[in-house]
């Protein structure tokens, strides 16, 4: 399926910034499921310094650097990409969880090591007891992983209530799992402080929806804006993503920008600015099947 | 017997007075007494020149040693009462010996360890085949927040260029490593500082002894930031947290003892990918940030930390080498104790050495092994963070295994296996001891840690600083370096003299660009110096006030004094204060009682107390650039006890006292500032912000006190009071020689240019300061213009308009309407032209995944 993604993202200020320094994740990986085609990122006012590169993580990054002084930022990202079908494999003959935990902590392969990168707490991910014994739940003593994962997915799905605005920023993640709601990165973050309670890599992938769904596919919840799910571990298979907003594996209707730790590793724009005073920001995302 | 070996024996007996009871507090290695009671030989001629001092010599010396600290402003928290012991510094007058031979050994294996960790750190930024070959665990380097994932690939074949190693002797007498600073080395500024001051409170011991001079050290240390440069006249910062961190006391002192300008993140901007500081004269290119900021939270985009600012863009420019950041950033991943476990087996494997310094033992807690052994061991052991940081007067929190029990003991242990992987238990070691000199002229035995400081040298190897930081503990068993118990400095002793003294003076001279106007004066620190002029002198017209009123009240002459009018002086000053207390106009206790009040309660608003602490808070802002004498002469008001212990009862005769006192010191400030400073623009702000603070205090007194709605005829008693506030009584009397009268009051105060009291000499010198300001032009900035348009007000006024009778007062009274205006507006306006690029408020933000439109 081609996709074409429009990420729109506006600021406008009270007063003149005088400068502002942006990173930005706005252009999609590419990884064995995807290619993308094309990718444009048009900023204006134009940047005096605009450098593009991979992060730690192998995401395409722009570091970019606006020193005229501005009381309107306009940032807008045009992808176009190709998502393929992924291979997910039968969850029972996954391996059990535990083996999974041993493969990070023994193993020491390319792999492996990518997978320890995200299988400890991260600054967003700090778990307590709570969420430690309700993700155990879904893990008895040798469940296959992906079994397991799924299960939590559904989970976090029936149990969790999605609303906007509940949540920001800076609710820490044991507090969204106290009020039981939250929207889709508050779902993945708990799902990911739990499985690195567990000692279980598991990934912050940001991203989009289909706005449109194909005909008899119904919308999902997530797609006027960009869109955040996890992706775990299968030794054998590879990262197998989960969404646990819409209690699904994702297919061919994710667009995926980047993955990371958490949030903090892959917003899609942050930025410091001087001046300025209040800002507001207006964000819209519109992804259409163009092919 | 002859009388040499009478002054022996009697040497002999003043010795073994001083050591009495010390041989039986040793329990194992003194640096001072062998086991069999032997004066160890690096200590015998020390301690016949410390016996040969006599009670009073050494009481002498010790005064010496504590004034010298006391000027040098040393404390854990500059704005602290100096007088709070928890923030003040305490030097032992004993140092630690040891002898060249010991130090050489020592010194290898602390330069091994430099080696060791700057291998490790450029190993795990760089192709990581630690993490790939298994010699280090992936938990140890990837759970904790230390690890600066930007940084991983960029430039830095020096990673390590300075770093602190805690080392003690243990009671057996080996040494081990207590924890690596391997992020920022904190603590350079405190060696320096207590070097100073000892060696001139024992100097002859000092020179006898031939300690080692610390400078040659630091001289290494800039040949060596001038190597990573590549060249020698690169502009170096060095980046501090600011006078809020308990540690800028050394920041500052190490940044004025290198030569080094001392910033704050906002002093810096990344501009072109180049990071810049900001002056009074525009931007001036940084080459390199030698930081004391931690690197988490050092770049708000890259390396973000709650609650800290830092200098965003920094990562992105240091990735593209436009700036040498010294430490590297992320060199926090084998901070503390995060290599213990480790150390021994990395050193063969990435040096091929044996590691000649032992760690302290330390079990990470990020494996199963670990975690099961911590438990079984949990009485034993101590927890904490594995990357703390562990400064004097900042002191990374532990928990002790033993004192563990039922609840919180069941806590620990649930929480143990989530979040051991960032936690390391430790074995407590015990210390060896060294003499200590304490109150009752004795010596006792006190255990002891030092930090040592090594800096990377020009040719890529470690050189290791000849003292340290050695801290007292309060306690025989230690796992960190301790806090609390005080300090000492270490000399390392030689049985000649060094061969050749370096000073550190020679490497900054090699080129010397001729520069009078210092126009690299930083931007905020212009802002804290027009501050501190207005503070001083906010306090000076405070102090003249309530010295005013109280004498009055004291004088017994009831019946010139009108007790409504001290009312009114009062309220001019007490009003912006807040509420007013009600005040019986004939009672003058309570009179008193109100300007004691005023002077002595800490937290009310524009109270003295308050304009005092502003002036002390400005001028530890800006002590490198006013003079010493100045900055003593404004310690010593701020560290004078009396003002912070108010007699009881109130007794005005001492609160007047005081007030002189106050008085006289801040004349003295103005003096040193107009005697001893060049004319420059520090000067020139400092000097602005005087004129502007005295102009709207005189202009606010007049108004008050000549308000044509109270006033039909202004008495004798109110101009003599107003002359005298105005401190221009005597030049009244020199010329008038008559009862005050309102016409030539007025033109003392108002209109007379010759008079520095007067509003119009405020206003001229203004003028003249603004117009030689960088930046300014043929043509007149905003500023100057205000300047120029109330000068040329006050110049066109005619007295006679202003005295006139019926309208006299209500002229006088739009004149200093305008003025009233014109003056906050004037301040204002300096502060948005000449320090708003230092003022700009920063913002982070993220915009997440869900925020909709």
């Amino acid at each position: 399926m081609i996709l074409e993604v429009r990420h729109r993202t506006t600021y406008r200020y009270n007063s003149n910034v005088s400068i502002s320094h942006h990173l930005a994740h706005l252009t999609p990986r590419g990884c064995p499921w995807q290619r993308c085609r094309t990718s444009v990122l048009d900023v204006s006012p134009a940047p005096s310094i605009r450098d593009s590169g991979t992060d730690y993580f192998g995401n395409p990054v722009t570091t970019m650097t606006v020193q005229q002084p501005h009381k309107l930022l306009d940032i807008v990202a045009v992808s176009v990409v190709d998502v393929g079908r992924r291979a997910v494999p039968d969850a029972v003959s996954t391996p059990a969880w535990e083996e999974v935990r041993e493969a990070v902590r023994e193993s020491r392969d390319a792999e492996a090591l990518e997978a320890a990168d995200v299988a400890f707490a991260s600054p967003a991910t700090q778990a307590d007891r709570a969420i430690e014994e309700w993700t155990r739940l879904s893990f008895p003593p040798g469940r296959p992983i992906l079994e397991a994962a799924v299960d939590l997915t559904t989970r976090i799905h029936r149990e969790f209530a999605y609303r906007s605005g509940s949540t920001d920023v800076a609710t820490p993640v044991t507090e969204a799992f106290v009020q039981r709601r939250g929207v889709c990165q508050d779902f993945t973050l708990i799902a990911l402080a739990g499985l690195r309670c567990l000692g279980l890599p598991a990934r912050y992938v940001s991203g989009y929806l289909l706005t449109r769904p194909a005909p008899g596919r119904p919308k999902l919840v997530g797609a006027d804006a960009s869109h955040a799910w996890f992706g775990i571990w299968v030794p054998g298979s590879g990262w197998i993503d989960l969404d646990p907003t819409n209690d699904l594996v994702v297919g061919d209707e994710h667009v995926t920008l980047a993955w990371g730790r958490d949030y903090g590793d892959v917003t899609p724009i942050c930025g410091v600015m001087f001046g300025g005073g209040e800002h507001k920001v207006t964000v819209g995302v519109d992804t259409n099947v163009i092919g | 017997m002859t009388a040499s070996s009478a002054l022996a024996g009697a040497a002999t007996a003043e010795l073994e007075r001083l050591l009495d009871g010390y041989a039986d507090s040793v329990g194992g290695h003194d640096e001072l007494m062998e086991p069999g009671g032997r004066i160890r030989p690096a200590w015998r001629s020390f301690l016949d020149g410390f016996t040969a001092l006599g009670e009073h010599g050494r009481a002498g010396a010790a005064d010496a040693t504590k004034r010298s600290l006391r000027e040098s402003g040393i404390a854990f928290n500059v704005y602290a009462d100096p007088d709070d012991r928890a923030h003040a510094w305490r030097l032992d007058l004993l140092p630690v010996l040891i002898a060249e031979g010991e130090w050489a050994r020592l010194s290898e294996g602390l330069a091994q360890r430099a080696r060791l960790l700057d291998a490790v750190l450029v190993e795990l930024y760089g192709e990581r085949r630690l993490l790939h070959e298994g010699r280090l665990p992936p938990g140890l380097v990837l759970a904790g927040d230390d690890y600066a994932r930007p940084c991983v690939g960029s430039p830095a074949e020096a990673r390590l260029v300075t770093y602190a190693c805690d080392i003690a002797r243990t009671a057996d007498g080996g040494w081990v490593v207590l924890a690596d600073q391997a992020d920022t080395a904190v603590g350079n500024g405190y060696v320096l500082a207590g070097r100073v001051a000892l060696s001139h409170g024992l100097a002859d011991l000092f020179t006898d002894s031939h300690a080692r001079r610390l400078a040659s050290y630091y001289l290494r240390h800039q040949e060596a930031l001038q190597a990573i440069v590549g060249r020698d006249d690169g502009r170096v910062v060095m980046l501090s947290p600011g006078p809020d961190a308990p540690s800028y006391f050394s920041h500052a002192y190490l940044a004025r003892y290198l030569g080094y300008t001392l910033v704050e993140a906002a002093d810096l901007t990344v501009r072109d990918s180049q990071v810049f500081v900001k002056t009074l004269d525009g931007l001036q290119r940084v080459d390199v940030v030698a930081r004391k900021l931690p690197s988490r939270g050092i770049d708000p985009l890259q390396l973000p930390a709650p609650g800290v600012m830092g200098v965003p863009g920094l990562v992105q420019a240091a990735r593209a080498g436009r700036v040498t950041v010294a430490n590297a950033l992320g060199n926090g991943v084998v901070q503390h104790r995060v290599l213990a476990p480790f150390a021994a087996e990395l050193c063969k494997a990435l040096l091929g050495e044996e590691l000649r310094i032992a760690d302290a033992p330390a079990i990470w807690l990020g494996s199963d092994a670990g975690r099961a052994e911590a438990v079984q061991r949990l009485a034993e052991l101590e927890f904490g963070p594995l990357t703390a940081r562990n400064d004097p007067g900042d002191v990374a929190g532990r928990i002790v295994g033993a004192s563990l029990a039922g609840a919180a003991r069941a806590r620990f242990l649930e929480r143990l296996p989530r979040d051991g992987v960032r936690m390391i238990a430790q074995e407590p070691v015990s210390l060896a001891t060294t003499p200590a000199y304490e109150g009752g002229d004795r010596i006792r035995p006190a255990p002891y840690a030092i930090r040592c400081f090594l800096t990377r040298t020009g040719d890529g190897g470690f050189s290791v600083l000849p003292g340290g930081l050695v801290r007292m503990a309060g306690s025989a068993q230690t796992t960190v370096l301790p806090n609390g118990h005080g300090s000492k400095d270490l000399w390392v002793t030689a049985a000649r003299p060094e061969a050749q003294v370096v000073s550190i003076l020679r490497g900054s001279m090699r080129e010397v660009h001729l520069r009078r106007t210092g126009r690299d004066l930083l931007s905020r620190t212009a802002d804290n110096l027009f501050w501190l002029g207005r503070y001083a002198e906010r306090a000076e017209m405070t102090m003249r006030l309530l010295r005013s009123v109280l004498t009055r009240a004291l004088e017994d002459r009831a019946p010139e004094v009108d007790p409504a009018l001290l009312r009114r002086v009062l309220a001019v000053e007490m009003e912006r204060g807040g509420e007013l207390p009600v005040l019986p106009s004939d009672d003058r206790n309570a009179l008193e009682d109100v300007v004691t009040l005023h002077m002595y309660e800490p937290s009310r608003p524009y109270g003295l107390r308050d304009s005092l602490a502003s002036v002390n808070r400005t001028a530890t802002r800006v002590r490198d650039q006013i003079s010493h004498d100045a900055w003593r002469m404004l310690n010593a008001l701020h560290t004078d006890p009396r003002w912070r212990k108010p007699p009881r009862p109130l007794r005005a005769g001492q609160a007047l006292d005081l007030l002189d006192d106050g008085i006289r010191r801040l004349n003295a400030f103005a003096g040193t500032e107009a005697e001893n400073m060049t004319r420059n623009f520090a000067w020139r702000f400092l000097e602005m912000g005087r004129r502007v603070q005295r102009a709207s205090s005189l202009v606010g007194l007049v108004r008050e006190l000549l308000d044509p709605a109270d006033v039909a005829e202004p008495g004798h008693d109110l101009l003599r009071l107003l002359l005298e506030l105005g401190d221009s009584f005597m030049t009244y009397r020199s010329r008038y020689v008559m009862t005050p009268l309102l016409a030539p009051v007025l033109d003392l105060l108002l209109l007379d240019e010759s008079n520095p009291r007067a509003l119009a000499f405020q206003l001229k010198e203004l003028d003249a300061h603004l117009a030689l300001l960088p930046g300014a032009g043929p043509h007149r900035s905003v500023e100057q213009r205000l300047v120029l348009r109330l000068l040329t007000e006050v110049r066109l006024t005619q007295l006679d308009a202003l005295t006139e009778d019926g309208r006299g007062l209500s002229a006088l009274s739009g004149l200093l309407q305008r003025m009233a205006t014109g003056l906050p507006e004037l301040s204002a306006l300096i502060t948005t032209n000449h320090f708003a690029h230092a003022e700009a408020p920063m913002t982070t933000f993220a915009t997440l995944a869900t925020e909709e439109a």
